[in-house]
């Protein structure tokens, strides 16, 4: 057994001591108030070398960012809160509809690393791109004050006129947009298929371009949509409060197959308009968190089923989700999420659903536990 | 780093930038104490993670504060003060967060315990006092080149003995010797 000295001594202070080395160090400490006073003497020469020395270990750039951020972050839980209140029941109800059981899941511990600020290249004068990579988030204040908040494996870019005649901006992926109020100057989000233009208001577009559908929602204010796309049938739709349209990127088969199995849970759903030759949905009183949360400190899910759910962790988490089991993708999950894990969200997801999961680096392999299912099918018999 | 010996010039700054909430006030305190503050967390918290999480959400208590702040005594000890309380604060969370994740959070309680053990309010006051600053980087500074890179190693890159002689190609006996020097002379430069 080595002996206690001064280097058992830093390598606890830097962090880098077993737990059961960790356990004698603390039986020596406490043995005479001699070792006491030399742990004391190493332990406040590393304190006082950071108070006094410049150490620039940190990234404090980032740091500076994700602070602001946060601030900026509380005020609009706040906001958004408030507005959402009313529906806490109803919520309720609706979740156990599903085979999901709800699971409010608070936050312990520190903050997740998965917001980290995007990279910001500039090309000269002429352009700007900021880009949120996968597992990460990013929020930028662009010029004209309006401030946009980039979900994972999306990129947003302006050029230099940006804010001179009009506010333009091209999306890939997806982004939440809180544009500042300007009348001569409309503010246009551009995807490769549809157009979103506004003035000043709060709203959300989702266009991955591996994804088929393109969803914008409408927190507050109100936007024009419309597509770019000539060959699909064009179309310009002024969105209200709480309405979200979906596009459909030119494949009907698509459609079809996308709205079958929400007719079940048509109670649980939204007044709807379907346009199947437009190859649009839209949606009127749709709770707009559902679409929005993804910035937000509580993540809010509801019924979604965990096919796409996997998608969205994957992008989160940066990692790829592979499920085996065809019949789990249809189970459907609800819940909140708040700074999890990825390990804390998989055992969510393992209680509510008959799910089992294996991890590996980088790499998360879901599989139907079949005596879960059977424990779950009972369960559901009886409500 | 255009902060040494000039703190006080700039912890007015800070203060009066703070209570006027002016938002400069997070560049000016980022690119100035954000490092010192985050590596003085990790004594206590051990990970570089926590320990800029808890650095964040200090900073982000007092500016929602700004408006109500009193700061007694110099905004830089002040500053630490908050931090220290946090880390130690942060051990009564992890006891909830016990429940989820048992094996780890024994460990980082136990941690931040020993760490933190006995660090009175007082003695903590002690280190930030100018006459220490000046006592501390004397001390530092009349290290042997050599010896000095060794200490600033093993504090800043929390490298064991083993990876700073491999890293300066010397022998582990040699880091040994000099890291005991080292801190013999930052130990008598602190002391009350």
């Amino acid at each position: 057994m080595k002996e206690i000295n001064e280097e058992c001594i830093i390598r606890f202070l830097n962090g880098k001591l077993g737990e059961s080395e960790t356990i004698r160090l603390q039986e020596w400490i406490e043995l005479s108030e001699e070792n006491t006073t030399y742990f004391e003497s190493i332990r406040d020469i590393w304190l006082s070398t950071s108070v006094f020395v410049d150490s620039n270990n940190y990234d404090h750039e980032k740091a500076l960012k994700l602070v602001r951020w946060k601030i900026n972050q509380k005020s609009h839980v706040k906001h958004h809160r408030r507005s959402s209140k009313k529906s806490k029941t109803i919520n309720l109800q609706q979740v156990f509809r599903y085979a999901a059981a709800i699971l409010l899941v608070l936050a312990m511990g520190t903050v997740a690393g998965w917001i980290t600020r995007g990279k910001i290249s500039q090309n000269g004068e002429t352009a700007c791109m900021i880009e949120s990579p996968s597992g990460s988030m990013s929020v930028v204040t662009l010029p004209d004050g309006s401030r946009v908040w980039i979900n994972a494996e999306s990129s947003l870019k302006y050029d230099a006129n940006f804010n001179l005649k009009s506010r333009e901006v091209l999306l890939d992926g997806e982004a939440y947009f809180d544009v500042s109020t300007n009348k001569e100057k409309p503010f246009i989000v551009k995807t490769p298929h549809i157009t979103v233009s506004a003035f000043g208001t709060e709203f959300n577009v989702k266009a991955y371009s591996d994804e088929k559908t393109i969803v914008t929602t409408l927190v507050e204010g109100n936007v024009v949509v419309e597509s770019t796309d000539n060959e699909s049938g064009s179309f310009k739709y002024t969105l209200k409060p709480k309405e979200n349209i979906t596009y459909f990127i030119n494949d009907r088969s698509y459609i079809t197959e996308k709205q079958e199995p929400k007719k079940e849970e048509k109670a649980a759903e939204p007044v709807k308009m379907v346009e199947p030759e437009r190859n649009i949905t839209l949606n009127k009183g749709v709770k707009t968190e559902l679409y929005t949360s993804w910035k937000d400190e509580d993540w809010v899910i509801e019924g979604v089923t965990l096919d796409e759910l996997a998608i969205q962790l994957e992008r989160r988490y940066n990692t790829s989700i592979t499920i085996n089991t065809e019949s789990l993708k249809s189970y459907r999950f609800s819940g909140k999420i708040r700074n999890e894990t990825l390990e804390q969200v998989l055992e969510i997801l393992r209680l509510t659903t008959p799910m089992k999961y294996e991890i590996e680096t980088g790499k998360v392999t879901w599989e139907l536990d079949p005596k879960l299912e059977k424990d779950y099918q009972k369960l559901l018999k009886k409500q | 780093m255009g902060r040494k010996g000039d703190h006080n010039s700039l912890d007015e700054e800070l203060v009066s930038l703070l209570k006027s909430g002016d938002d400069r006030f997070f560049e000016l305190l980022f690119e100035n104490y954000y490092s010192s503050l985050c590596s003085y967390a990790t004594v206590f918290v051990k990970s570089h993670d926590l320990s800029e999480d808890i650095v964040q959400e200090t900073i982000i208590n007092i500016w929602e504060q700004h408006e109500t702040i009193e700061i007694t005594g110099s905004f830089r000890s002040y500053f630490f003060r908050c931090v220290h309380n946090n880390c130690v604060n942060n051990l009564r969370k992890t006891e909830s967060y016990k429940k989820l994740q048992d094996r780890f959070a024994k460990q980082v309680i136990q941690q931040q315990e020993i760490a933190s053990m006995n660090a009175d309010p007082e003695a903590l006051e002690n280190l930030f006092r100018e006459d220490t600053e000046k006592k501390y980087m004397d001390a530092l500074n009349s290290l042997p080149a050599q010896c000095r890179k060794i200490f600033l190693m093993s504090r800043f890159d929390c490298l064991d003995y083993e990876h700073i002689a491999e890293n300066l190609n010397i022998s582990v006996n040699t880091v040994k010797t000099q890291m005991k020097r080292a801190l013999a002379k930052l130990r008598d430069a602190i002391k009350k």
